[in-house]
């Protein structure tokens, strides 16, 4: 795939490229394009009259297919799908409008329904659409590794797909030829530039380049269930914050690692995940769901009282008084060494809106009667920032678990990447240790929650 | 001579055993954890595999799924000391996923001895 000309061509082809440009504001558009199930597109295509004929409509259906990313992925890929989908459904939405739907087709396709493009304008979207995907994906430099194919009911339901021209043929069909492809001539005329402009735009400063100085751009949450083995079931969810790293959406970091050392950044996502949170617990009194939700926040962040007293009356601000019961606050990167009466000055105001306070220390700390002494309900570490050997990990992890113990606390471990290190914790004596990230637990069923020693084992549930 | 794989990273554990199932007459071979033990396995063929369960890298249950994924047959003893989680355990799972027998830890060596002839007889 040509990327030069593609990206020339998002620039200056004005709103049929540009999904943002000539795009009425928000407020003044109608119902956006929609997924659908596998039965509603069958339905689209047999009204679309595409059954067994090659009429001038059977190109408005085709398909995005991402199998060459998920490939490109290989291993990779079963930890990216979820994420995979989500940019990959938001890049498809920017570019559909009202009428139009897409539906996903196998693992790694989307079928796209235009409702009044015709065959090479609709041709052409798919092409940029896959493009898209592809840059949010893998980032700005990478090849277009979508591939488009035209799809056609067959007289038997089955789908056939074909070959689509390359992207050049299409482009030079469409101003060519208009009245070959009427949509597209239509949009042609209102919005396409003619093509000496791209020759031309090469000097043009591409906008969807230009970076928007916002450190929480692209910020994302996914929940990490921490279950509790002993009664076989998860005790909390973690709401953890992820901030892409590197080119590309797919590849995504705990948004703390990625923001290093940027102090306004971490403590503005103090604040973002306790929005987040707080929304989540919204829903979930709502819905009358008795989940506990982890928020954590930094211990920095709470350290100066004007801030402290900021995020206290968020918390108050934000938190109905019914889904007080069901936040956990987790104090996270605490400093070794920090006495008790500093601990208690920084956990009360917390507790006195949350179940319970729990701190997560190095995995090195050795020191947990302050902890104890401050009414904090759990110690934990985590043990996946730290680039040990399992052994070493294992080591650590034990070392922790009997000093936590020896003072009387209940342990929990995070940042657990294998198996052996989960059996590792759990014979260490962790009363909670961390599984695989999962959606927002309010649109998980109540089965979810339950959990087994036997999971650990479940090919379907490795991360 | 029968030959027998112990896995454990526990090295004094580890000798243990070996010279446990040396002194009754066995070819024994050893490996520090799952990831090594199925190397060894691979190589050696041995008639059974005795691992431990808690060990980094690859542990014991998944080196009992990936040796029977290989060897349908082979006979495994899965040994465990820790870990017991509510109202299962570790070797009750090493034994639903796979291990012919189990032994907890620490070992009786009679008991032990006993429970090798027998899954070597089996």
């Amino acid at each position: 795939m040509p990327n030069a000309l593609i990206r020339r061509l998002r620039r200056n082809l004005a709103g049929l490229i540009d999904p943002e440009i000539n795009r009425p504001p928000e407020h003044t558009r109608g119902p956006r394009a929609r997924a659908v199930s596998a039965e509603m597109l069958y339905d689209r295509l047999r009204a679309l009259g595409t059954v067994g004929r090659s009429g001038p409509k059977t190109g408005q259906v085709n398909l995005v297919s991402i199998a060459r990313i998920k490939e490109r992925l290989g291993s990779e890929w079963p930890r990216h799908a979820v994420n995979a989908d989500r940019i990959a459904r938001n890049a498809i939405e920017r570019y559909l409008i009202a009428g139009d739907i897409y539906a996903p087709w196998k693992d790694a396709g989307y079928i796209v329904v235009f409702a009044t493009l015709e065959r090479h304008g609709a041709q052409i979207k798919c092409k940029l659409i896959g493009d898209e995907i592809t840059r949010q994906l893998l980032g700005e430099d990478e090849t277009d590794l979508s591939e488009i194919r035209a799809v056609e009911m067959q007289a038997d339901g089955a789908l056939a797909f074909s070959d689509i021209p390359a992207f050049e043929q299409l482009i030079a069909a469409t101003i060519a030829d208009p009245a070959a492809d009427s949509g597209a001539a239509r949009e042609s005329t209102n919005r396409i530039s003619p093509l000496p402009t791209i020759v031309e735009a090469e000097t043009i400063a591409p906008g969807a380049e230009v970076k928007s100085g916002d450190p929480l751009a692209g910020l994302s949450f996914c929940y990490r269930p921490s279950w509790d083995p002993a009664r076989g079931v998860i005790s909390t969810y973690l709401c953890v914050a992820r901030l892409p790293d590197g080119p590309g959406g797919i590849r995504q970091r705990e948004a703390s690692l990625v923001l290093g050392g940027n102090r306004a950044g971490l403590e503005a996502l103090d604040f973002a995940i306790l929005e987040q949170v707080a929304g989540l617990l919204d829903g979930l009194v709502r819905e009358k769901r008795r989940l506990l939700i982890t928020l954590p926040v930094r211990f920095e962040t709470l350290a100066a009282a004007a801030q402290r007293r900021r995020y206290i009356d968020a918390l108050r601000s934000r938190l109905a008084p019914e889904a007080e019961p069901l936040l956990v606050v987790e104090l996270i990167d605490v400093p070794d060494g920090v006495p008790h009466a500093r601990l208690l000055e920084i956990s009360s105001p917390l507790r006195a809106h949350a179940r319970a306070v729990i701190a997560r220390l190095r995995p090195d700390t050795t020191e947990f009667g302050p902890f104890s002494a401050s009414r904090i309900a759990a110690v934990g570490c985590d043990i996946g920032r730290y680039n040990n050997s399992e052994l070493a990990a294992m080591q650590q992890m034990a070392r922790f678990s009997r000093g936590a113990a020896k003072a009387g606390m209940v342990t929990y471990l995070r940042g657990i990447r294998s198996i052996s290190l989960a059996t590792a914790a759990l014979g260490a004596g962790f009363a909670h240790i961390d599984g695989n990230a999962v959606a927002p637990p309010i649109e998980l069923p109540q089965s979810v929650v339950a959990f087994s020693l036997f999971d650990l084992y479940n090919p379907a549930l490795k991360g | 001579m029968k030959k027998i794989l112990v896995i454990d990273d526990n090295m004094v554990v580890r000798n243990t055993i070996v010279q446990m199932l040396e002194s009754e007459g066995y070819e024994v071979v050893s490996a520090e954890d799952g990831r090594r033990g199925l190397c060894v396995f691979r190589a050696e063929h041995p008639d059974l595999v005795v691992t431990d369960i808690i060990m980094p890298e690859k542990e014991g249950i998944e080196t009992i799924r990936d040796i029977r994924g290989e060897a349908p047959d082979a006979k495994i003893i899965a040994i465990s000391g820790g870990g017991r989680i509510g109202n299962t355990d570790f070797l009750k799972i090493a034994r639903q996923l796979g291990a012919s027998d189990v032994v907890a830890k620490p070992l009786d060596p009679d008991h032990f001895l006993e429970i090798v002839k027998s899954c070597l007889a089996a």
